[in-house]
């Protein structure tokens, strides 16, 4: 049968997305284009609109684009896919009533391109409001296609703006080149038909300046010269905040549900390998993807409610030139916060940024931004430099880490900056959009969706890695050692002791190089390592921590000295806030920089500067005498 | 690429300061003399201002984003806000409201309405 396929072309605040989650059921899958790095989405028609005798129809969304004369990496893949994609026979414009003459020059070009098309006009509500009726069935004789309006809040006008979409051909018209020549005529026309659909109402510019009234209201504080950037750190500081401590009780359950599925199995189990390797290894690993997913989700959530609401471009207008003395931009605000948490999703967050220079900038200082499996590691080591609960001091130290990635990230991007040529001027020139109430099941469904994108790309790569890890620590398997004893003498122990010459100038010793090679499954597996390879017995994560405290305290290496002193836990730090031990962050790096030369750079960069830096404040510091 | 005019003090404007030294009082008698347009940098800022847009001058690639994003020529703008330290620019037309960098801001000549 053939399959017709719709395309949703507009710009990126028309409301194309929410359509687009109407018209298919939120269904669809993203592709990315062959050859970029930028991604679309794929779906069909929802069930329950499309009649009994209607054949299937596709449904795509574009990246959002302000012409089809392309300047950024989302506008060529919108205008390839467009002329390039066989299995597009009609087009969907979609335009943003309350921005008519910028957005009908879309509606110009698609025209010109030769595929049938239909016009839909959204927030239709926002106009109504302010008593603006549009006059359609002008623009529908000018245009000559279908023009449909759109009510985004409440799905207002679907069906009516699916049946002229049944009516498309099925067949794939020849589509023409466009000419650069015409797009001065394309604007002027679409200025005239923009005032034409306003000709039915009164004084409509007056009315459209009252609709921005508010707007315009709000960025009197939040654009404020100094108010607003510190409503800006507020609102920030808001999100990251929330992200940890609403996401913990949710983590906690998840872990313990985790742990009791692996102890039943235990139980339950016959004794050997197989039960072990269900337990520690499958399950085990499962657990260790699934339990980032609280966190990871209150971050879109979080994102994704304040790009409804509008604000997100404020944010990124406000930090713009401190960010562009560094050699971002404004647009790398929400992948740099967005590192906090988690890399991955961080990384796939950096797709918003057009300028390709700037992105490639932005995605390689990501992994330097604390993220949250760094946590566990800096509370055990900070733990034993401020030994006694002292919490302020602790607390300190953890911000001077977290600002201490910062300023590192600001280096990385400053030296990057100088490095790579500027071949092509990267543009802020940004839309503000009207403020808007977000719909919070809109914002939900989209969270969705990206936590479940998340878990499909980070997933396999984290459970591979854990298995393999599981298998390297078991193998050569001993009947009845201790898990120490295990350890010690298995591939992932032989490995640390061939690494121990490499380690000691750190000033530790192979036990910790063990617990150092298992962090590149997860960071935070470090702490859990370094449990069995110091003999710590404890089931309970608190006591556990606590006695690995003490063993910390007396363990000594071959020569005598001690292990974790001030001056080698100093090391250690510094290690896991720049190295880059993720290996989900290295194939996510490969994945959306699209370069494997790429992914390594960032990997051997990362790693060998940590290496460096660690053993200097080691030697540093032991010279002082804190070692 | 980007001119940063040291006359330019945004801060000082929300207080309604008269950016000091002579070279925009200058600037301004002169258009009002023989209509010359000025470069948005050139002009400074003034707050909520109605400006026309003369002409697009620049890059060519970045002058008809310009055209694309709304900003033609003959249209009225207002200005709104400017950034501390040669930050972006918001200016508002209709119901738009955009955020232009200096360099980008650059390419607009302007004379006051």
């Amino acid at each position: 049968m053939s399959a017709a396929c719709v395309a949703l072309v507009g710009s990126p605040n028309s409301g194309k997305t929410t359509l687009y989650n109407w018209l298919t059921g939120s269904k669809f899958k993203t592709v990315n284009y062959p050859g970029a790095t930028v991604e679309y989405s794929l779906g069909r028609l929802a069930a329950h609109l499309r009649g009994e005798t209607d054949g299937d129809l596709g449904v795509m969304d574009t990246p959002g684009v302000y012409s089809l004369f392309p300047k950024s990496a989302d506008e060529e893949v919108t205008l390839q896919v467009l002329r390039e994609h066989q299995e597009v026979t009609a087009v969907l414009v979609v335009v943003d009533g309350t921005q008519l003459e910028r957005h009908l020059q879309i509606a110009m070009q698609v025209r010109d391109l030769g595929l049938p098309f239909a016009v839909v006009v959204t927030m239709a509500d926002l106009l109504r409001n302010q008593g603006i009726e549009l006059d359609l069935k002008a623009l529908e004789t000018e245009l000559g296609v279908p023009v449909r309006a759109f009510d985004g809040l409440l799905g207002g006008g679907l069906l009516e703006l699916v049946e002229p979409l049944k009516k498309m051909p099925a067949v794939r018209a020849k589509v023409r080149e466009l000419e650069p020549t015409r797009l001065k005529k394309q604007i002027a026309d679409a200025h005239a038909l923009a005032n034409k659909a306003l000709a039915k109402t009164d004084h409509p510019q007056v009315r459209l300046a009252r609709l921005a009234l508010r707007t315009r209201q709000w960025d009197r504080w939040l654009l404020h010269p100094w108010l607003g950037l510190v409503i800006f750190v507020l609102v920030m500081g808001a999100l990251f905040s929330s992200i940890y401590w609403v996401a913990a009780p949710f983590m906690d359950w998840i872990d313990g549900g985790f742990s009791w599925a692996a102890d039943f199995v235990h139980g339950h189990g016959p004794e050997g390998l197989m039960t072990d390797f269900v337990a520690d290894g499958l399950i085990a690993s499962f657990g260790a993807i699934l339990v980032f997913v609280p966190q990871i989700f209150i971050l879109f959530l979080g994102i994704g409610f304040l790009e409804a609401s509008g604000y997100l471009a404020r944010a990124a207008t406000l930090i713009d030139k401190p960010f562009s003395k560094v050699g971002l931009t404004g647009r790398s605000y929400v992948p740099i916060l967005s590192g906090f948490s988690c890399a991955v999703p961080a990384l796939m967050a950096a797709r918003n940024i057009s300028s390709k220079r700037d992105r490639l900038i932005t995605q390689f200082v990501i992994p330097l931004m604390s993220c949250s499996a760094r946590l566990p590691v800096y509370a055990i080591l900070l733990a034993f430099v401020f030994p006694g609960e002292n919490a302020l001091k602790v607390g300190l130290a953890l911000t001077g880490l977290y600002f201490g990635a910062l300023v590192i990230g600001a280096i990385a991007a400053a030296i990057l900056n100088r490095l790579i040529p500027k071949d092509q001027a990267s543009l802020l020139l940004m839309e503000l959009p009207l403020y808007r109430r977000p719909r919070w099941g809109v914002v939900a469904r989209q969270a969705f969706t990206k936590t479940g994108s998340y878990v499909t790309r980070a997933g396999p790569i984290i459970f591979v890695i854990a298995v393999a890890m599981w298998f390297g620590a078991q193998f050569p398997h001993r009947e009845g050692a201790t898990k120490n004893g295990q350890l010690e003498q298995s591939y992932v122990g032989q490995l640390g002791h061939l690494i121990e010459p490499v380690v000691s100038p750190m000033g530790v010793d192979w036990r910790v190089g063990v617990g150092l090679i298992s962090a590149f499954a997860a960071r935070e597996v470090f702490v859990s390592t370094m449990a069995v390879t110091f003999n710590i017995t404890d089931e309970d994560d608190e006591a556990r921590d606590q006695s690995l405290l003490q063993q910390m305290q007396e363990a000594t290496r071959d020569d005598g000295k001690k292990v974790f002193t001030v001056a080698s836990v100093a090391g250690l730090l510094v290690f896991f806030m720049i190295a880059l031990q993720c290996m989900s962050t290295f194939a996510m790096a490969q994945r959306e920089s699209g370069k494997w030369s790429f992914a390594w750079a960032q990997l051997i960069v990362f790693n060998v500067v940590a290496y460096v830096l660690a053993v200097g404040i080691y030697q540093g510091l032991a010279l002082a005498g804190f070692g | 690429m980007s001119r940063e005019n040291w006359t330019e003090v945004g801060v000082f404007n929300s207080f309604s300061f008269r950016p000091t030294g002579p070279a925009p009082f200058h600037k301004e008698t002169a258009m009002s003399e023989t209509e010359t347009t000025v470069t948005l940098n050139e002009l400074g800022f003034r707050k909520d201002v109605s400006l026309v847009l003369e002409r697009l001058q620049g890059e060519s690639v970045l002058v008809e984003r310009l055209q694309e994003m709304g900003l033609i020529e003959g249209i009225e703008f207002t200005l709104l806000h400017r950034l501390p330290m040669g930050g972006p620019w918001i200016v508002q037309f209709h119901s738009t409201f955009l955020a232009l960098r200096n360099d980008e801001a650059s390419a607009l000549q302007v004379r006051m309405k």
